[in-house]
């Protein structure tokens, strides 16, 4: 073996390929990312965190939500829809050809002739790009999941599994109070859910003189026994305001909708 | 490194290929990792992308150059036939440093749409390497005739001149001894690579991404593959290092009985179920509940296969601590000795002295 060096060179070469890229170039790409304009607008995304929220995410590591959610929404397509937006003059007649058009899942030519259609006639159409998936028609999102999503996640926690539902637009479905009851008791506000409650976060305790006002309010087969109150702890209170803080719904470049 | 730099027996064999790049690339990916995510971590989805850059480089190549190259050292060994062939094995490895590092970021990924294509690209062309491994242990394993035997056992001598007498006596070992492991733990390597491949093809990871699909695959390739590989080489090695057998040889065959269903019943339902799953997720009119729930069965069903696992690595455990509590009585009984025979000592240690004195001069 006395060309062991060159072998070595060569191991390390190729080694060293993999590392400028898929470490390397992603850094130099990604890594000075700033935040982004959304569509149509002057406001800029994301933007960060306000404090509780981030100190969420820290619960959110901490009990392994990651290992059974995913925070990314997958798209297979983009179609176009057609909406009437002003009947104009004649509304009869263009009720009538509206009927008769087909105006959901077209692609951009014929979303272009229908809108033509409607101008044609005296009102007024405007065109509408929506992402299609199963992801997305099952409500977990209106776009896919891209990379300045996370600009302000630190860890970046994308999951890998859905045992649970995604949770990348969670905060556009439901509120922090339906947060706090679903971690105490996740069956009393989904029925038959498989998600292991997280009592750890609340606090039970005999009611003092009169109930504390963010006490939970369960349906009666999760309450406590009569004269106790459920409270929830600092580390609750902030993984609900993670959760609901949880928006990627805004149009961007690199994944246009039209809201 | 530097021991191996400095090795006398210039030759190198396969199995020393695929062990020293491992011994390399471990540091690197780790601290890169640590760097990186840990120490001054990246900003954004750079972190998610490290991240699956460091889980594809450890769980699949760096798992696959320890047990690759364990298998590469025991086929010859316990089958009696130089391996088949020395050439192809380093095909395999040059095609797995060169395409395996790259697999790893999922074709859904929300990064930049080069990543997860490169990815995919480099996945697919691992098949090679993979296909070569499987070639090899198909040749290097089969049952052969009396006379390649012959000369198979010969050429092993001399393929292991410097390493080990060559066993022979191991070609007619019980079923269910370290052999079988080793052949076990590469059945379980194809399959469970077979699967990654899959799994990086977009249209395939459409229906196993996010699904009971991806553990299952990673369990074939932690527990089928990789410690079914390294129990075979403990069971091998550990009663030759400390020169006596294993205290109960009949559990370490029960061992091997019990993993093998073990692992099929933890995978089997995972794979399965996941693709089921999948296919129900992607489905937007079935209810997601409704897709969780269709999987508590076959959950259930691998739980009894993590169980059958622990069983048989408490087995492994037993007889690991039998033999380290014999050596552990010989090492006292040879001190006892020691100690009640001075005279011996005294001479012992002069002999000692006369060899240093010797290196000296």
């Amino acid at each position: 073996m006395k060309n062991g060096f060159w072998i070595f060179l060569a191991v390390f070469v190729a080694l060293g390929g993999s590392w400028c890229g898929f470490v390397l170039a992603p850094e130099l790409q990604l890594g000075g990312a700033k935040q982004t304009a959304i569509l149509n607008s002057s406001d800029v995304y994301p933007v960060g965190r306000p404090g509780e929220a981030n100190q969420g995410l820290s619960v959110y590591r901490a009990n392994g939500c990651a290992a059974c959610h995913t925070e990314q929404v997958r798209q297979t397509g983009m179609t176009c829809s057609v909406t009437l937006t002003d009947a104009g003059k004649n509304p009869e007649a263009v009720t009538n050809l509206i009927l008769s058009l087909t105006l959901t899942n077209l692609t951009k030519e014929e979303a272009d002739v229908a809108s033509g259609k409607i101008t044609a006639a005296g009102g007024k159409a405007e065109i509408h790009t929506v992402a299609t998936g199963p992801d997305i028609a099952r409500g977990w999102g209106m776009r896919q999941s891209v990379a300045e999503d996370f600009l302000h996640d630190n860890p970046v926690q994308l999951g890998g599994l859905r045992a649970g539902p995604d949770l990348s637009n969670i905060g556009a479905r439901a509120d922090a109070n339906w947060q706090l009851l679903h971690l105490y008791a996740p069956q009393s506000v989904v029925k038959g859910s498989t998600m292991p409650p997280f009592r750890y976060l609340f606090e039970v305790r005999k009611i003092g003189r009169e109930p504390s006002s963010n006490a939970l309010k369960l349906p009666p087969e999760f309450a406590p026994p009569a004269g106790y109150e459920v409270l929830p702890k600092p580390e609750a209170v902030e993984l609900a305001a993670y959760l609901s803080s949880l928006r990627a719904n805004v149009p961007l470049f690199s994944a246009p909708i039209s809201p | 490194m530097m021991n191996f730099a400095a090795r006398r027996e210039r030759a190198l064999y396969p199995s020393h290929w695929f062990l020293v790049a491992a011994l390399f690339w471990f540091p690197w990916i780790y601290s890169t990792a640590n760097l990186f995510l840990v120490a001054w971590p990246v900003r954004g989805v750079v972190q998610a992308i490290i991240g699956w850059w460091f889980a594809g480089n450890l769980l699949f190549v760096w798992l696959t150059l320890v047990g690759i190259g364990t298998a590469f050292y025991f086929l010859p060994k316990f089958s009696g036939r130089p391996l088949q062939s020395h050439y192809l094995a380093l095909y395999a490895f040059w095609t797995l440093i060169l395409f395996g590092t790259w697999c790893g970021i999922p074709p859904g990924a929300p990064v930049p749409a080069w990543l997860p294509v490169l990815s995919s690209f480099a996945a697919v062309l691992t098949v090679v390497p993979v296909l070569a491994v499987a070639a090899i242990a198909w040749q290097t394993s089969r049952r052969s005739d009396a006379p390649s035997l012959e000369s198979g056992v010969t050429s092993s001598l001399r393929l292991e001149k410097s390493a080990h007498r060559a066993d022979t006596t191991t070609n007619c070992e019980p079923k269910g001894g370290p052999y079988c492991f080793i052949r076990f733990g590469l059945l379980s390597f194809v399959l469970s690579s077979l699967m990654l491949i899959a799994m990086a093809c977009p249209r395939i990871s459409q229906v196993t991404e996010f699904t009971w699909f991806g553990p299952a695959q990673t369990q074939l390739q932690l527990y089928g593959f990789f410690a079914m590989m390294m129990f075979g080489a403990i069971y091998h090695l550990l009663p030759r290092v400390v020169g006596f057998e294993l205290p109960f040889p009949k559990l370490a065959r029960l061992h091997f009985w019990i993993s093998v269903p073990g692992v099929v019943l933890l995978v089997l339902p995972l794979a399965i179920g996941g693709m089921e799953q999948g296919m129900k997720l992607n489905n937007p009119n079935i209810a997601f509940m409704d897709a969780t729930k269709a999987m508590l069965p076959f959950l259930r069903t691998s739980t009894i296969g993590l169980l059958l696992i622990l069983l048989g690595n408490s087995l492994f455990a037993l007889n690991i601590f039998a033999m380290t509590f014999k050596w552990e009585l010989a090492l006292v009984k040879k001190a006892v000795a020691l100690v009640k025979t001075p005279l011996e000592t005294a001479s012992a240690s002069a002999s000692l002295q006369r060899d240093q004195g010797e290196v000296k001069a």
